[in-house]
């Protein structure tokens, strides 16, 4: 078990020992909230639609999130960690899922995504995954976030840098594809895209005066020359609007943790109409290999965080969502059967949720494999029913890109 | 024999700073360049050679091209003999990539080993003597490009800097295939070594055709693809200690012995090693690989893949066999430099070219970070195609830039320096001065940038920073 996780450990060390590049904003437009900004639409049509990437980075146990509520062998194999049925007499109400359709529940604590599932808003695709069968996080992380079946296809640049390098935006926004994380996401790799981790970062240094700047670069048709224009008019605008003072709308509250500032700087760009397109935010503390809990306990709270951060999101963005979508995704489940530790071990298929524009919600779409023992593949994972290109597929088709598929996913 | 210009000032600075005495934590200190007396404008054809050339000017290497001239500069260029000075020499011995085998590098954390190949990328471009090889080294790691943070590459990558791409920068390409090819960082990163018979890896070949050689339209097809990757399987890295570390190694044991067809030649069968090498003779001076090469070099040089001289260069470069200094000579001609289009400066450049024009030094550490925030940290390019040469793969750098020059020139970013009283002195607070000195130009009359420039008053950081965060100095 631990050797499984040591290139895991090496990621995340390697990840906090980088700094560097990580929210990928692409331009959205609210009027209502522009209004509010006193901000003016120009880097993209205010209607222009925006994706946002969560990556769960550690492998996020999908019968965990979303547990087979009418599959016995799902209770059979986790004894300790399975979540109870809603109907269940054994656990209190507060210790049961919560119901989505008479095949899967929700875990309790992520209660906050239940009226988006039932309003129709949130999708939820299960037995969902990749081809990539090493267990390794870092060989499976690497093959999603360059849109492969499994890592050892060829490609090396990240899926979204595909997208950005295959559809060409007239003018583009340094704040096109934002990474809100301490490191450039290898989806990002390839499109010189950056990761700011706090949009405060997006400042121009005291040295300088935006308005000498903008004299030197108001002439000139080179596309550096009109880059520089591009960012100090994006300067201007956060300038205008500090994201420490951004006040959400609709009566929405962000939690104080990581992952929620990060949607709340993200709702703050697309509002804010400076070329945002695309936004990624990691998540890590996935891979409960130990202590896992059920209704509560570590991965409880993490799917809790989740919920609340994706759900408040959803609040404040109001209307605007129709033109949002949010992804969120993770490099494989975990196994089917508890460990003796009280977790659960590297597995494949996993849970997806798809919230926003264009979604079919109100669904968790899937073809159950079973969890029988017969039913599962490799030492006891639960199969990939469904590529988890599809539904990346579908964001990059919401974002007008459809046309581009054949480079972002080749081969698929 | 007699000590350079550059010796003699290198030791002044280095007494000066009591480097001598050979403290590591002095010897990130190696400022070797004097100011001129008098800044003046250098003309179009002198600007554009030491920004072509090389990473741009040092202060007081305009009045040297001046009192040499192009003919005798352009030989010492392609010599590449000028001696280092001691302090970055004595930097870059310090760094352990360059000098310790892979086996025992790695023992160490492979960030470290990942800074110190950056390091040792910047301080060779900011203070290296023989700037064309520096340009050179930039363009072939490009062109050779690996993304080091793939496996245990960074352990690799070092070995692979010094014997394939500088000890080759200036030599035969023949030669820099074969070294690449057998390079173990490369054998990894495009999955030769993993290359079996019966089950071929085409990674490789397909690159070497695709990229490093003929060039996608070279008129390959994927039968030639696959029948040389027929040719390197077995091409390999020793193993030892039961892991794939070492050196090359070529495993007759998983070499697909059987007769190939590639390009159009036969390779007959129990050729052994020399299958490869065969491929490499055959692709490495192919027509299309001339012109493929004459393309790239005519960009970096002279901002124009398609510029007519194109074919002119492809022409030297097969006369010559792949001779890499033969190649170059048609494009070191100033007149031809002066009247080609810009070239937009990638990060490095803009970085690199900025510490040179302040006549200053750097360990490349913290200095990392500025190119990283730019969005081109070294060594980390995904594909094996190297860093985008176009501007518009980099409009999304511009913040970063003008921040980076304003962090330089207020001191900020540790381990990189320069002199400000000697900038001050030199300068004078004259703002046409520091247009001079940046941007190589005389200051016209009511232009934004004078204009803005005034505004200072008569600080020449000010002025200088201003100049460089300027649209004119993304441009080389």
């Amino acid at each position: 078990m631990k050797q499984a996780c040591d290139g895991f450990i090496d990621y995340e060390r390697r990840a906090a020992l980088r700094l560097g590049a990580g929210v990928a904003l692409s331009a959205l437009g609210l009027s209502k909230c522009f209004s509010q900004l006193g901000l003016q639409s120009d880097a993209r049509p205010t209607e222009a639609p925006v994706l946002v990437v969560l990556f769960l980075r550690g492998g996020m146990d999908g019968l965990h999130a979303v547990p087979p509520i009418a599959d016995d062998a799902y209770y059979r194999a986790r004894p300790t960690l399975a979540i109870a049925a809603p109907q269940s007499g054994k656990a209190a109400v507060a210790d049961r899922a919560l119901r989505l359709n008479d095949q899967f529940g929700l875990h309790p604590t992520m209660a906050a995504m239940l009226p988006l599932f039932e309003s129709g808003e949130l999708e939820i695709i299960h037995a969902v995954g990749s081809q990539d069968r090493t267990h390794s996080h870092f060989e499976a992380m690497s093959a999603m976030e360059r849109g492969m079946a499994a890592n050892s296809d060829a490609a090396q640049d990240g899926w979204l840098s595909r997208y950005i390098r295959a559809r060409e935006l007239k003018p583009t926004s340094p704040l096109r594809a934002v990474a809100l994380t301490q490191t450039l996401p290898a989806s990002l790799s390839g499109s010189n895209s950056v990761a700011l981790e706090d949009l405060s970062q997006f400042r121009l240094s005291e040295q300088f005066r935006l308005e000498a700047l903008s004299a030197l670069y108001a002439q000139g048709d080179d596309p550096l020359a009109a880059a520089g224009r591009e960012t100090l008019s994006a300067l201007r605008k956060l300038n205008r609007f500090d994201p420490k003072q951004y006040q959400p709308d609709h009566g929405a509250h962000y939690e104080a943790n990581e992952l929620a500032q990060a949607f709340r700087q993200a709702a703050f760009l697309i509002k804010a109409n400076v070329g945002l397109e695309i936004a990624c935010i990691d998540e890590l503390g996935w891979d409960s290999h130990v202590a896992q809990g059920n209704s509560t306990g570590i991965t409880a709270g993490q799917l809790g965080k989740v919920a609340n951060a994706v759900a408040t999101f959803n609040q404040d963005m109001g209307k605007e969502m129709s033109r949002v979508r949010v992804v969120v995704m993770t490099e494989f489940g975990r196994r089917v059967a508890e460990n003796n530790g009280l977790g659960t071990d590297h597995g494949r298929g996993s849970a997806m949720f798809v919230l926003g524009g264009g979604v079919k919600g109100g669904q968790v779409r899937c073809e159950w494999p079973g969890l029988e023992p017969h039913q599962l593949e490799d030492p006891g994972d639960l199969k990939v029913t469904t590529d988890y290109r599809t539904p990346l597929s579908e964001a990059i088709t919401f974002l007008g890109g459809g046309e581009t598929l054949k480079q972002v996913f080749p081969n698929f | 024999m007699a000590l350079s210009r550059r010796q003699v000032l290198g030791y002044g600075a280095l007494a000066g700073s009591g480097l001598l005495a050979g403290c590591g934590r002095l010897a990130t200190r190696y400022a070797e360049t004097s100011w001129p007396a008098q800044s003046a404008a250098p003309d179009s054809q002198a600007k554009r050679w030491m920004n072509r050339t090389g990473f741009g000017p040092r202060p007081g290497d305009y009045e040297l091209l001046v009192k040499e001239g192009f003919d005798v500069s352009r030989e010492k260029l392609l010599a590449a003999s000028e001696p280092e000075s001691i302090a970055a020499t004595l930097a870059l011995r310090r760094l352990e990539p360059y000098s310790t085998s892979e086996s025992e590098l790695e023992s160490e954390p492979y960030n470290f080993v990942a800074e110190q190949l950056r390091q040792g990328y910047l301080i060779h471009a900011t203070s290296g003597s023989n700037q064309l090889l520096e340009r050179m080294v930039d363009f072939w790691s490009n062109h050779f490009n690996i993304y080091f943070i793939k496996a245990n590459l960074r352990y690799r990558k070092g070995t692979d800097e010094m014997q394939v791409i500088r000890q080759h920068a200036l030599g035969n390409f023949v030669d820099m295939v074969t070294a690449s090819a057998k390079s173990p960082a490369m054998l990894e990163y495009l999955d030769n070594a993993a290359s079996v018979k019966g089950h071929p890896n085409e990674n490789y070949a397909r690159e070497l055709l695709e990229l490093h050689t003929l060039g996608v339209h070279g008129g390959y097809t994927q039968q030639d693809v696959m029948e040389a990757a027929r040719c390197f399987t077995g091409w390999t890295i020793e193993k030892r200690f039961l892991h794939r570390r070492g050196e090359f190694m070529f495993d007759a044991e998983r070499h697909d012995s059987g007769a190939k067809f590639v390009l159009g030649h036969h390779i007959p069968a129990g050729g052994g090693e020399e299958d490869g090498l065969a491929v490499i003779r055959l692709a490495a001076l192919h027509p299309s690989t001339a012109d493929h090469l004459a393309g790239k070099l005519c960009a970096c040089f002279l901002g124009d893949s398609s510029h007519p001289m194109r074919t002119q260069v492809a022409k030297a470069f097969l006369d010559s066999k792949g001779d890499i200094k033969a190649t170059l000579r048609p494009l070191l001609d100033p007149r031809l430099l002066a009247q080609s289009k810009p070239v937009a400066k990638r990060p490095l450049d803009y970085v690199v070219s900025a510490v040179r024009c302040l006549g200053g030094s750097t360990d490349g550490a913290a200095l990392h970070q500025h190119l990283a925030n730019m969005g081109q940290p070294l060594y980390e390019w995904p594909l094996p195609d190297g860093y985008p040469v176009s501007a518009e793969a980099w409009t999304g750098s511009m913040l970063a830039r003008w921040n980076f020059v304003a962090a330089m020139m207020a001191g900020e970013i540790k381990g990189t320096q320069f002199d400000k009283s000697e900038l001050h002195l030199r300068l004078g607070g004259d703002p046409g001065k520091s247009v001079r000195h940046v941007l190589g130009k005389e200051p016209q009359p009511g232009e934004p940038l004078v204009v803005e420039l005034e505004k200072l008053g008569s600080d020449s950081v000010a002025h200088v920073g201003l100049c460089m965060a300027s649209p004119e100095f993304q441009w080389r």
